[in-house]
C-alpha cells in the first residue's frame, strides 16, 4: 500500500494538533490515543486499523499521568505514525503489533522533546525576567503564542520523524511483517499496562474491587467465560 | 464578558511552561480581561498586578480559572501585593489536589474508559458508529470542562481573598472521589473488551485478560515496579529477531 501526498500532509497536520493538546491547547482529549488513532485512520481510508491501534495505546495512556513537572510519553502525536505504519504493513498478522511498537518508541521521543520545550520555554522567559518583572501585558501574550509555535513545531517534527521510519517498516522481513506473536505480545503489554495504571490510580485502595467486577463484566461481555 | 473572556484564555493556561514559573506565563495572560479596570484607573499598580499574577504557579490547568478570577479581584479590590501573592501560594496546593482528583484521577480515566469500550464495542464492526460515541464524548467532556472553566473564574471572582474557605464548603470537592469507582468499573470493562477487539473472542483471551490482570495485581500488592512499555518494544524486537532467524535457518 502506498499513501498519497494530500493523506500525508493531513495526518501530519492533524498530528501536529494532537501535540499541542496534549499541554498547550486546547487539552480537549484530542491527544487521547484512541481519538488521535480513529481520525487519522479515517483520513487514510482505513479506520479500524485507525481504532485497533488507538485501543492499544489507549490502555498504555492508562499507566501515564500527564500532571506537572512529571515526564511523561507524547502517546497521541505518537499514534498517527503508528496507525499510517500498520496502514502501510497491510493485513499481515503482526502488522498492528509493529505499528503499536513504533508508536511506543516515538511517545518516549515524545516525552523527551516536552521536557526540551519546557527548557526552552524558560530560557525565553529569562531572557525577559526584568519585563515581566515591571508587569508587561502585550508580553505575555507573546509569550503565550510564542509556546504554542514552539509546541506545533514540536509536534510535527515528532510526526513527521515518525511518519519517516513508518515509511521504511514495509522493508521489515516478510515473516516478521506476518507474526502474529508480536501483534499478541503488544496486545498483553497494553492489557498489562491499563491494569497496572488503573490499579495505581482510580481503583487504588479499597477500589480494587469496582475494577474486578468490571473485569468480570467484560468478560462477560465478550463471552470469554462461556 | 470579561469572564468568557478569561475562560477562553485559560484554555491556552500551559501554553508557555516552564520549569521555573511553571504556569505562570499563562495565568497571568487569562487574568488581563479581569485585571484591566486597573489599567485604566492606576496604570502602577496595573503593571504590579500583571508581575504579580505572571509569577510562578502550578496547579491543575482545569481548575485554574479560581486561583486567576479570586487573586484579580483580591487587586480590584486593593488588597496589598503580599496578601494576594499568599492567595496564590494558598491556592495553589488544593487546587492541585482537586483538580487531580477531579480529572486525572476521575474524569479521564472514565472518557478514556468510555472511549475504549465505544472503539472496542463498535469500532471494528461499525466504525461509524464508534466515531459517533467518540465524538459526542468529546462534546460531554469539553462541555463540562469549559462550563467548569467559566464557573471556576465566577467562584474566585465572587469570593476574592475568602476563595480558599468557600472552596472547602463548595460541592467540588466531593465529586472526584464519586468518579473515580465509576472509572474503575468502566476501565475494568474496557480491558477483557478491547484485547478481545483487537485479538478476537475466546479463551485465548479471556485467559490473557485474567494473567495480565492478576500479574498486575501481585506488581501493585508487591510494589514490583514493572514497565509495561519497555517490557512490549523489547518482546515485540525479540519476537520479531526469533521469527527472523528461524526463517533464516528453515532457507
Amino acid at each position: 500500500m502506498t499513501l498519497p501526498w494530500e493523506a500525508l500532509l493531513l495526518v501530519t497536520a492533524w498530528g501536529t494538533m494532537v501535540g499541542v493538546d496534549l499541554v498547550s491547547v486546547p487539552q480537549a482529549l484530542f491527544a487521547r490515543p484512541v481519538v488521535a488513532g480513529f481520525i487519522a485512520g479515517v483520513m487514510l481510508g482505513e479506520p479500524v486499523v485507525g481504532l485497533q491501534v488507538g485501543l492499544i495505546l489507549e490502555l498504555f495512556a492508562f499507566d501515564t499521568l500527564a500532571i506537572g513537572s512529571a515526564r511523561y510519553p507524547d502517546l497521541g502525536s505518537a499514534t498517527i505514525p503508528a496507525v499510517v505504519a500498520a496502514a502501510l504493513l497491510g493485513p499481515g498478522d503482526g502488522s498492528i503489533g509493529l505499528g503499536v511498537a513504533l508508536g511506543l518508541v516515538l511517545g518516549q521521543i515524545g516525552g523527551v522533546s516536552l521536557e526540551a520545550l519546557r527548557r526552552w520555554n524558560g530560557r525565553t522567559i529569562q531572557q525577559v525576567e526584568s519585563m515581566l518583572q515591571d508587569g508587561a501585558p502585550r508580553l505575555l501574550g507573546r509569550l503565550q503564542w510564542m509556546g504554542v509555535g514552539r509546541d506545533a513545531l514540536r509536534s510535527a517534527i515528532l510526526v513527521v520523524v515518525g511518519l519517516g521510519l513508518a515509511g521504511t517498516m514495509p522493508g521489515l522481513p516478510p515473516v516478521i511483517i506476518a507474526a502474529p506473536e508480536i501483534t499478541w505480545v503488544a496486545i498483553a503489554g497494553s492489557g498489562l499496562a491499563g491494569s497496572i495504571g488503573l490499579l495505581r490510580g482510580v481503583a487504588r485502595g479499597s477500589h480494587w474491587r469496582w475494577f474486578v467486577l468490571g473485569t468480570g463484566a467484560g468478560l462477560l461481555l465478550t463471552g470469554g467465560l462461556g | 464578558m470579561t469572564i468568557a473572556r478569561t475562560t477562553v484564555r485559560l484554555a491556552c493556561v500551559q501554553s508557555c511552561w516552564s520549569y521555573d514559573r511553571m504556569q505562570g506565563i499563562g495565568i497571568g495572560y487569562a487574568s488581563l480581561p479581569l485585571l484591566a479596570p486597573l489599567g485604566a484607573s492606576d496604570p502602577d499598580r496595573y503593571r504590579a498586578a500583571v508581575a504579580r499574577a505572571s509569577t510562578f504557579f502550578n496547579a491543575n490547568p482545569y481548575l485554574a480559572g479560581i486561583v486567576v478570577a479570586a487573586a484579580a479581584r483580591a487587586e480590584l479590590d486593593g488588597a496589598a501585593g503580599e496578601h494576594v501573592l499568599r492567595l496564590k501560594k494558598a491556592l495553589a496546593g488544593p487546587l492541585g489536589a482537586l483538580g487531580d482528583l477531579l480529572f486525572w484521577a476521575g474524569l479521564v480515566p472514565l472518557v478514556s474508559a468510555i472511549l475504549l469500550v465505544a472503539g472496542a464495542g463498535w469500532g471494528v464492526r461499525e466504525p461509524a458508529i464508534a466515531g459517533w460515541v467518540i465524538g459526542l464524548t468529546l462534546v460531554l467532556f469539553n462541555g463540562f470542562r469549559f462550563g467548569l472553566a467559566r464557573w471556576s473564574v465566577g467562584f474566585g471572582w465572587r469570593h476574592g481573598l475568602s476563595t480558599g474557605g468557600a472552596l472547602v464548603e463548595s460541592g467540588l470537592p466531593r465529586v472526584g472521589p464519586r468518579i473515580a469507582p465509576l472509572a474503575a468499573v468502566l476501565g475494568g470493562v474496557a480491558i477483557p473488551m478491547t484485547l478481545a477487539a483487537i485479538g478476537g473472542q475466546g479463551r485465548t483471551v479471556s485467559v490473557l485478560v485474567l494473567a495480565v490482570i492478576g500479574l498486575a495485581g501481585l506488581a501493585r500488592r508487591r510494589s514490583w515496579r514493572l514497565p509495561p512499555t519497555a517490557l512490549t518494544v523489547v518482546g515485540i524486537v525479540g519476537v520479531g529477531l526469533w521469527r527472523w532467524v528461524v526463517a533464516g535457518a528453515g532457507t
